[in-house]
């Protein structure tokens, strides 16, 4: 058999969850000393993917090669023993412990029973110091940036020989002077023959690193080819037009009014966490206002802090043309907003509690006189459920026992015992099934005909695209730009021109 | 339409409590000669008032998976205190009034410190255990205050016809609390802020809030409870109180109430608090060694927790 001329083949993977095929089939073929990207939009199954490399999911279906050998079944730990380090987009070091520990953490070198702290830090050390990086082994890892542990990371990935490390955006959290320093030890580490696989969103970033490109769309593979052939526009064209059906694009009828709610100038500075800066946008009654960007972008960490969840620094913001301020989510609520989270499970529903608990807690003071009046709460819901068709045996069910759809359902009542002016929406069909997908959909038109105006953060561009009247692109905690119906550029394509721009710091 | 599932962990969940309280309440009447008369049922409910009033408050803060593990020493501290403006001053109102305030204000330094300073409850109410036991010492010199009124030791020797008066004052305090817990909004907002406390805040609750005024109310119930301790034991004893809060968490653990908060009852906590009443009553009456029942109620306890863990899972599993 002749000897592979990839150092990692991934051939016909096939990954399903419950309800997605997340991956469809998708080949990968990484050379060794080389800058492999993979491209694609949010969910298009990159991550699933580099998970199945090490180890993390096994592929229902497909096999894969390394060094031309086929692997069966492995773990994490087998991936690591056989050469392949992976760097995950959220770091977990262990901060109080020094360098030398989190690169040894688990593998520690040992002397008998006991650890050899000795030989670990003087390797550390030598390590540290082939690498150039400034840092020493004996230092908490608390006291390096973000940027500090990436290229930890790298060094660790390093200390195992790995010939294929895998890094899952590793730029969506750092500067970019350190975007350089990783840069450069990504160049070295490629012409030392090891092979990178790099997930990035960013087209400058792609254009610069990348000696082979693949692109994953949907779970599916779309193509590969060498770096070379391909520039932005080319690269966009096929990353975007996933095909998604059951959108009920928003009736174009609906009268869109004054302004409603405006937003000037809002910053949030690094000590409220520095998510997003100079957001300026104006919402009007009947107008559902999408809010398009790559997973990071800020967009939720924006609708956050003007629900009252997370603070802003600086900027103002007007309800129907009067400036409020918002320090709480009580605030927000008694002024008109409401928010409908993202993870309906963290932020939407008590899970062990009832439909009928749910949809009351909200607007708790409407239902009480004195004492609650469990009755008038009863009929509420059972409006809520008929109006919103929510598929329950009784109110006494609790929330948790229910499919995802009914869940936001009974999210979306809890907000409309109450007068809501603004209702933002994040990832509304997020892990719904279709049907009643579009059935909250012909809610948005709805709720946006009765006069409210609506935010809407989405990932899926064809659902931004269908219920949207205007598209608001964030990258980066920045807007990237506003795109009306009427305009050429709402598009696929358009959006995702402007959310992987680039930002210039 | 999603199918209702019921399953061994659910039901145990609503009935398994009360079961067991009939099977080792007619187990008792059987085997245990002296068990079952007026005069020893009154005697075990008299025995538990103290502790199930503290019990109901503990289920509030444990719904709210907090935890107040001070009991013992607030108990002394606010009934030596009360107990001496009584002798003082022979004021029964004087004195309940003190020890109300002076719970409040145990309740209001505790929930300040947990909500303000990101304290953990355990951490804060193991210091006021310490500090708490302390300042009944000082408050009292270290003696026994003595001489208390005629009203003041009604509250916890006192019968109304039948009734002890300490048992009418719990069944009192058992209704308030009730209706604080099932039919205003703050009720549901400890379970809501027990359950999942960012889905709260994010309703427009402030958890924060919740578990401060929680406290508060906690405190309150520590107030009377040191009224009916103290008056049953005739005097301020700035010893009295010793491991009570191991009896008030016991009683709301066996009741059904989850440590990892958001469920619970306080007919639950009345029902685990009979249950581990009965268990200690039947044990005196067949003469078990008292560190024998000791080492019993640590077995309750755990096993009460097991139980919990298991029917959760259960739960789960359905979902």
């Amino acid at each position: 058999m002749e000897k592979s001329q990839y150092v990692l083949e991934m051939k016909n993977i096939v990954k399903v969850f419950p309800g997605v095929r997340a991956l469809d089939g998708v080949d990968l073929k990484v050379r060794p000393g080389s800058v492999h990207v993979i491209c694609g939009e949010n969910g298009a199954g990159k991550s699933t993917l580099m998970k199945i490399i090490n180890g993390t999911y096994v592929a229902d279906e497909g096999e894969m090669f390394f060094n031309g050998k086929k692997i069966g079944s492995h773990t994490v730990q087998d991936t690591l023993n056989m050469g392949i380090a992976m760097i995950y987009q959220e770091l977990n070091p262990v901060l109080e412990m020094t360098v030398a520990e989190n690169i040894w953490l688990g593998r520690e070198p040992k002397r008998g029973k006991f650890v050899d702290y000795k030989k670990m830090y003087r390797d550390t050390q030598t390590l540290l110091d082939k690498l150039q990086l400034p840092y020493k082994a004996n230092q908490k890892m608390y006291e390096l940036s973000i940027a500090g542990h990436q290229l930890i990371e790298i060094a660790k990935a390093i200390s195992v020989n790995a010939s294929v490390i895998i890094m899952d955006e590793p730029s969506s959290a750092i500067g970019n002077e350190e975007i350089e320093v990783l840069f450069k030890q990504i160049f070295s580490l490629r012409d030392e023959g090891t092979a990178i696989i790099y997930i990035t969103h960013k087209m400058d970033e792609i254009f610069r690193i990348a000696d082979d490109i693949t692109i994953i769309r949907d779970g599916k593979l779309v193509e590969e080819g060498p770096a070379h052939c391909y520039d932005p526009e080319k690269l966009i064209s096929r990353m975007v037009g996933r095909e998604i059906s059951n959108i009920f694009p928003k009736d174009s009828t609906v009268p869109i009014k004054d302004v409603i709610f405006e937003v000037k100038n809002l910053t949030q500075e690094k000590c409220d966490g520095g998510r997003f800066r100079d957001i300026s946008f104006q919402l009007h009654a009947g107008e559902i206002l999408g809010f398009a960007g790559l997973v990071g972008a800020g967009r939720s960490e924006l609708m956050r802090a003007i629900f009252g969840l997370d603070k802003y620094s600086s900027g103002s913001v007007y309800i129907e043309g009067k400036e409020v301020r918002i320090k709480n989510t009580r605030d927000a609520i008694n002024k008109g907003i409401a928010m409908v989270n993202e993870d309906r499970r963290t932020y939407g529903l008590i899970l062990e509690r009832s439909i009928h608990d749910n949809i009351s807690l909200v607007n708790m003071k409407k239902y009480t006189k004195g004492l609650i009046n469990d009755k008038k709460i009863s009929k509420d819901t059972e409006d809520m459920v008929r109006l919103l068709q929510i598929k329950i045996a009784d109110e006494n069910v609790e929330a948790g026992t229910l499919s995802g759809g009914n869940q936001q359902k009974v999210v979306l009542a809890k907000w409309l015992t109450g007068d809501v002016k603004i209702l933002i929406l994040d990832e509304p069909t997020r892990g719904i099934d279709v049907g009643a997908k579009s059935e909250i959909h012909k809610l948005m038109t709805e709720f946006a005909r009765q006069g409210m105006g609506i935010i809407m953060i989405s990932s899926e561009l064809p659902e931004v695209l269908g219920m949207s009247d205007r598209v608001i692109v964030m990258q980066e905690g920045i807007i990237q730009g506003i795109i009306s119906r009427d305009e050429a550029q709402m598009t696929q394509e358009g959006i995702m021109k402007l959310a992987t721009r680039g930002v210039k710091r | 339409m999603e199918k209702k599932k019921i399953n061994i962990g659910q039901f145990y969940g609503k009935y398994g409590i009360f079961i067991i309280l009939a099977v080792i309440f007619v187990v008792s009447s059987v085997a245990v000669s002296g068990f079952l008369s007026m005069y020893n049922i009154m005697n075990i409910l008299l025995a538990i008032a103290c502790t199930t009033t503290l019990a109901l408050g503990a289920t509030f803060i444990i719904i709210l998976g907090n935890i107040n593990i001070a009991y013992g020493s607030e108990l002394a501290f606010v009934g030596c205190i009360s107990c001496i403006v009584n002798v003082k001053t022979g004021s029964l109102l004087l004195s309940v009034a003190v020890a109300i305030i002076m719970g409040l204000a145990l309740g209001a330094l505790t929930g300040f410190v947990i909500t303000k300073f990101s304290v953990p409850a355990f951490i804060m109410t193991l210091a006021l255990t310490e500090a708490a036991r302390g300042g009944a010492v000082l408050v009292t010199d270290g003696n026994t205050i003595s001489n208390l009124t005629k009203s003041y030791t009604f509250m916890g020797q006192g019968y109304v016809g039948p009734i002890p008066m300490a048992i009418i004052i719990l069944a009192a305090a058992f209704v308030i609390m009730w209706i604080i817990l099932n039919k205003t909004p703050f009720g549901r907002y400890i379970y809501a802020v027990g359950g999942n406390s960012k889905a709260a805040e994010a309703s427009g609750i402030k958890p924060a809030r919740i578990i401060f005024i929680a406290y508060l109310i906690d405190g309150v119930l520590v107030g009377v409870a040191s009224l009916l301790l103290m008056a049953r034991l005739n005097s301020g004893v700035p010893g009295a109180g010793l491991t009570y809060e191991m009896d008030a968490i016991t009683a709301v653990i066996v009741g059904g109430t989850s440590m990892s908060g958001g469920s619970g009852t306080l007919f639950g906590t009345i029902v685990g608090a009979v249950i581990v009443g009965i268990i200690n009553n039947v044990q005196t009456l067949i003469g078990v060694d008292s560190n024998v029942q000791r080492v019993v109620k640590g077995c309750i306890i755990v096993l009460a927790v097991i139980i919990d863990v298991i029917s959760k899972k259960s739960m789960k599993k359905s979902r």
